[in-house]
């Protein structure tokens, strides 16, 4: 598969900033039991499985106040 | 000034904290950097995947920053425009101003601190995102050489500023996000309609951020650019200023 | 001299007339006590001495200068607790304060002195914790240090101690209490036993406007002893005594409650002699007889009525 192997390189940082979004999601999840909606299950299933955009949504809407 | 100052710091670390300047700066990478990949292998992919789907030109580096400024226009400055939307509304909600003003915090400064830091933010993330596309798409189509590349950038930089200034004097009117954010969109989209009146179209700002592939290909010249920008130049500014004036009058 | 002036203000929301020709002095070194029923008005009034709202008419000078609405050139004088004080929940006290300090442009190093100073006397020092885990009480607290962060000459405190408990209530009136004599106080309230507590000077805010102002010995001289307590031994001796009295206008507006009688009276010194004589012709020995201290909830009650 030549076509892969051409675009692997080209995905990693990609990747990277998706699984560092990922990352931060669950982490603030984990660490945070408030939500303005939902609980930490569905926050952290969408978090996982919908690459980039489930994080990106988790910390726009669904992150609780600090406090 | 020192009030300024003084509140820019606190600003910059609540938008650490509160990572408004994380998911930006993440959302204009991922799409500064997957515009150009996905221009190149799309169709390769489909073919691949055997749809019955012939590719029938192959994709230029042109097609990249036409993906690019999708994104941009799009994702990029929703993200900016939702993120920043409460930059107010928290404040006014919780009524944590009206300490900081009744100590001498000067009402304009606040209105230029969260202008500014909106702004850097904006500013950082735009160019690097910029950054990541123009080295895909040099990397992918190593052969083509593109004028007027940067220009064309700076031209959607510009309009940011403007959507920024909407935005704040949204945030001051309104204290709710959700409104605010609208206000933001129903000026943006009575440009858009503006637009497509004959003889204004090629004053209008939306210019800016609507023909910077035509720009590239040489469809249109730099010139048709002078206008639209100066109006949008003019435009921010005056934006900016009735922020400042209604958040004098307004009530904490 | 009047470190805070006010000259006959209005104000109204809509068709309602809140503040109707409010005439008010706060001298200096003063601990005042501004008193009004909810929604009288002293929320309205304090916001505009802080030009966060725009009189109708009139004028308030702080410190001799002009107070302008939505200017914050003559708040640099004044303190201001609001009664619910709102901080940023990430920040700790002392990041609090730093930034308060550096709006006010204070150098680093006074900062640091003053917030560590202000911190001991509020009772907040050694609280490393971020604001969002604090109670109300001790938000009440950094409120009052924040206030006199910049050593204002007065101190504007919106009922700072409606919303605590009997602990948090005294903390704050306590702290009040330390810094009079550095720092002019003026504070609303709806609780008259702290007024009673820490005040020299009082304003009674009704209807819009004051109806009673002065140092508190003057108010309460001003209404002395107007009433008087009579404790039979019996409920029959009452009825008798109220029987015997019956000619007299005396018993107007007087209180009954078991064996025990109150008599209000303007000249309290006549209505003795009146009481006495009654009580030895009746034959009546009465258990007790005493003269009431007025308190600020009897004049009160007086002048609301």
């Amino acid at each position: 598969m030549s076509l892969l192997q051409e675009m692997f390189p080209l995905l990693i940082p990609i990747f990277v900033l998706d699984v560092i979004l990922a990352v931060a999601a669950v982490r603030h999840i984990l660490w945070h039991p408030h939500y303005r909606f939902g609980n930490r299950a569905m926050w952290l299933v969408l978090s996982l499985v919908v690459v980039m955009f489930g994080p990106i949504i988790y910390f726009v809407f669904g992150r609780g106040e600090e406090k | 000034m020192k009030g300024y100052i003084a509140f820019i710091k606190k600003e910059f670390v609540e938008n650490l904290k509160n990572y408004r300047f994380f998911i930006l700066f993440t959302i204009f990478a991922i799409f500064g950097l997957s515009s150009a990949f996905l221009a190149k292998f799309t169709p390769e992919i489909i073919e691949a995947l055997g749809a019955g789907f012939e590719a029938t030109e192959e994709p230029v580096a042109l097609d990249a920053w036409q993906q690019f400024y999708k994104n941009i226009s799009g994702v990029g400055f929703s993200a900016l425009i939702i993120l920043f939307g409460s930059c107010m509304s928290s404040e006014y909600s919780k009524g944590t101003l009206l300490l900081l003003v009744t100590k001498g915090l000067a009402r304009p400064a606040v209105i230029l601190t969260k202008y500014t830091v909106a702004a850097v933010s904006m500013t950082v993330s735009f160019w690097v995102s910029f950054v990541g596309a123009y080295g895909y798409t040099d990397h992918l189509w190593p052969d083509t050489s593109l004028s007027y590349i940067v220009p064309s950038a700076f031209f959607m930089w510009m309009i940011g500023f403007l959507y920024l200034s909407i935005l704040i004097l949204g945030c001051v009117l309104f204290k709710q996000t959700f409104t605010s954010i609208l206000f933001t969109g129903g000026i943006v989209a009575l440009f858009s309609i503006f637009s497509m009146v004959r003889p204004l179209s090629a004053l209008n700002p939306i210019v800016l951020a609507s023909r910077n592939v035509d720009l590239i290909s040489g469809k249109i010249s730099i010139t048709e650019f002078t206008v639209p920008f100066i109006i949008s130049v003019v435009l921010s500014v005056v934006f900016l200023v009735a922020a400042i004036s209604a958040f004098n009058k307004k009530q904490l | 001299m009047n470190v805070l002036s006010i000259c006959n203000l209005s104000k109204s929301f809509g068709e309602q007339k809140i503040i109707k020709n409010l005439n008010l002095s706060v001298p200096e070194g003063s601990v005042f006590g501004f008193i009004g029923q909810n929604g009288a008005g002293k929320t309205t009034t304090m916001k505009m001495v802080l030009g966060l709202l725009q009189p109708d008419e009139g004028e308030i000078r702080v410190c001799n200068e002009p107070v302008r609405f939505g200017q914050t050139k003559t708040n640099q004088y004044i303190g201001y607790l609001p009664d619910v004080p709102e901080f940023y929940n990430y920040m700790t006290a002392i990041q609090y304060l730093t930034l308060c300090g550096e709006i006010v442009g204070l150098s680093k190093k006074i900062i640091s002195q003053k917030g560590q100073r202000l911190l001991s006397l509020v009772g907040l020092d050694g609280v490393e914790k971020r604001i969002g885990g604090y109670s109300r009480g001790m938000k009440q607290r950094l409120g009052i240090a924040q206030a006199l962060l910049a050593d204002p000459k007065l101190l504007i405190c919106d009922e700072p101690t409606s919303a605590l408990d009997p602990v948090g209530r005294k903390e704050i009136l306590d702290i009040l209490y330390k810094i009079r004599g550095t720092t002019t106080v003026l504070f609303s309230t709806h609780i008259l036993s702290d007024v009673e507590r820490i005040c020299d000077h009082v304003a009674l805010l009704n209807d819009g406007y004051i109806a009673v102002g002065g140092t508190l010995s003057e108010i309460k001289a001003l209404h002395s002893h107007d009433s008087l307590l009579i404790e039979f031994s019996s409920e029959a001796d009452l009825q008798q005594f109220k029987a015997s009295m019956a000619k007299q206008p005396l018993l107007i507006g007087s209180e009954e409650k078991g064996r025990e009688m109150i008599i209000h009276s303007r000249e309290m010194k006549k209505a003795q002699h009146t009481i006495f004589s009654t009580l030895a012709e009746a034959d009546l020995a009465p258990v007790k007889v005493a003269l009431m201290e007025p308190s600020l909830e009897s004049l009160f009650l007086e002048v609301i009525k």
